[in-house]
């Protein structure tokens, strides 16, 4: 039997580890460390590794969730994470100082992946800072030539990290039935 | 007068009764050879005041806030000082009103020689300080901040914003006339009205109607509303002309605002609203004017995680989104009933985010080109899985 990926990926402290938590049928597996270098101001412990989490379907199928490290020096396995994958989840944090440079950053570095599947973007922490503004993000990515879904995101909400993989899935084939 | 090759000037009047407008639209057909016509406020381009009526300046400063791009005339037996309208005298003289209109339809600034005439321009003072603004601001922002922005609203009763339209024989008329409906015929109208101005002119607007006020904060993005979702959901299906019997419908800036008032109201983001109201107006119907044989796009998606969710929703938005289609070709391609579709649409288009492709560069609006998957069976169990969810 085949096993898929869906692969999480964004800055640090965008919300990766949650988004995976809030859905996968076990417990995630993390491999958060306490931070030492420079993600230290944005969040005590960061994903050093991967975060991993999983969906069963019915059939028994499984669904592997990756989240890619936040730090850029793990970069090395991102290549290695999206092999296989059905399509790209990227969380942005918008009380970042430029979120707009985290956005190009991610999609320049899985352009190949993106190419050749999809990709949503969630921004999360708009309840915190709420500009940049969603209308914002789409004239970047407009400037960019893309043209994806971006849903602002709560990745403790389940709903959201939901809708945000649905928005993936229907960007895949929007011939899907509900 | 006057250039003919230009459209009429459209003016709407306030302050004036069906004889003085009769009165008017005889001139407009004589003298003026019907380069100016007389039509409803929101066409117009041209507002023309009696200054001399109860409450003109009031009728005067709210027309002011209510179309701002107008140019304006203003009659009185007085001089009156307003600032950027044109002055006539009364009892009005034919060369005088020609010589304004003509400047207008030129679209030329008033020149020495006609101010110097017994047409002036005129002064107009403010009604809202900066200093009252700001205060109002730091008012509604104190609320605003408290709102839930995820905020979610009810996935049940699908058919109270669906409605109960039957699929649309397309060679019908009465079909199709039944199957649209006109905005501006609805509060819907006057909602989208006073967001396009509170953000033209960035100023906290009050829509005032018969049951409720709506305030608008473009800098916060936010709506408050001191009614209920049942409420409001009653008032988007009464159309205008019996929902505005009275003027009873009303735009100002805020001015001030007490916090035991500011307490009742509900906040709601600006987009979460539009695209509410706009779905509870439709009722599955689409705005009319659109011309059902030509395509429509989407320009984005939309922000589907704080928005009221349909069925169908996310999939008409996927299929939109791909390529511009007609949105009869979009229901049977999904086989869902139109109503659905019509109601996506309805809302899209209302809050700024679709629109029929008249244009040639309009049908070339692309989606990303992802490959085409070939793991349909696949994709909908991991779908059944999220909904479970």
């Amino acid at each position: 039997m085949s096993n898929y990926k869906i692969i999480f990926t964004g800055p640090v402290g965008a919300g990766k580890t949650t988004a995976i938590q809030s859905l996968s049928d076990d417990a995630p597996v993390s491999t958060d460390e306490a931070a030492s270098d420079m993600t230290k101001s944005r969040k005590k412990a960061t994903t050093v590794a991967m975060d991993y989490g999983l969906m069963r379907l019915e059939g028994g199928e499984v669904i592997h969730l990756y989240g890619t490290p936040g730090q850029e020096r793990f970069d090395f396995m991102w290549d290695i994470l999206s092999t296989g994958g059905i399509g790209l989840v990227i969380l942005l944090d918008n009380t970042r100082p430029d979120p707009f440079v985290d956005l190009r950053f991610f999609l320049d570095t899985f352009s190949d992946f993106i190419d050749k599947t999809s990709v949503v973007i969630g921004v999360t922490q708009m309840d915190n800072s709420p500009k940049p503004t969603i209308g914002d993000y789409h004239l970047q990515l407009k400037g960019m030539g893309l043209n994806p879904a971006i849903f602002e995101v709560d990745a403790r909400e389940s709903k959201d990290v939901s809708l945000l993989v649905q928005g993936l899935l229907y960007s895949l084939d929007p011939g899907l039935e509900e | 007068m006057i250039n003919k090759e230009k459209a009429p000037l459209r003016i709407t009047v306030v302050g004036m009764g069906q004889r003085t407008q009769h009165m008017l639209q005889l001139f407009f057909e004589g003298p003026c050879k019907n380069n100016c016509v007389i039509a409803d406020a929101y066409s117009a381009d041209i507002s023309m005041v009696d200054m001399d009526v109860v409450n003109a300046q009031k009728l005067y400063e709210e027309q002011r806030v209510k179309f701002p791009s107008h140019h304006f005339i203003v009659l009185s037996l007085e001089n009156k000082k307003i600032n950027d309208a044109y002055y006539v005298p009364k009892p009005i003289k034919v060369s005088q009103l020609l010589a304004v209109l003509t400047k207008l339809r030129d679209n030329a600034p008033v020149t020495e020689q006609l101010k110097k005439s017994s047409v002036k321009k005129v002064e107009h003072s403010p009604s809202t300080s900066q200093e009252n603004n700001t205060k109002v601001i730091n008012s509604v922002e104190k609320v605003a901040k408290a709102d839930q922005p995820a905020r979610r609203l009810d996935e049940k009763n699908e058919t109270s914003y669906i409605g109960s339209l039957r699929q649309l024989d397309l060679s019908d008329p009465e079909n199709l006339k039944a199957a649209s409906y006109k905005p501006k015929g609805f509060l819907q109208g006057y909602v989208e009205h006073a967001f396009k101005l509170a953000l033209m002119q960035n100023k906290i607007i009050r829509l005032d109607n018969s049951w409720k006020a709506i305030i608008i904060c473009p800098e916060q993005n936010k709506v408050l509303i001191d009614a209920d979702d049942k409420q409001l959901q009653a008032a988007c299906r009464i159309k205008l002309d019996v929902f505005s019997s009275g003027s009873c419908l009303g735009l100002s800036t805020l001015e001030n605002i007490d916090d035991e008032e500011l307490s009742r109201y509900h906040v709601v983001r600006m987009d979460v609203f539009l695209w509410q109201i706009a779905l509870w107006t439709s009722q599955g119907r689409f705005p009319e004017g659109l011309d059902l044989n030509q395509p429509v796009f989407l320009r984005e998606w939309p922000n589907m995680t704080r928005l009221l969710l349909f069925p169908n929703a996310m999939r008409i938005a996927a299929l939109m989104k791909e390529q511009p289609r007609t949105l009869v070709e979009i229901a049977s391609l999904l086989n869902v009933p139109q109503q659905y579709v019509f109601a996506f649409y309805s809302a899209a288009h209302s809050a700024g985010i679709a629109s029929q492709a008249t244009r040639q560069v309009d049908s070339i609006v692309e989606a990303i080109q992802a490959e085409k998957p070939k793991k349909r069976g696949l994709f909908s169990r991991i779908l059944d899985r999220l909904k479970s969810t």
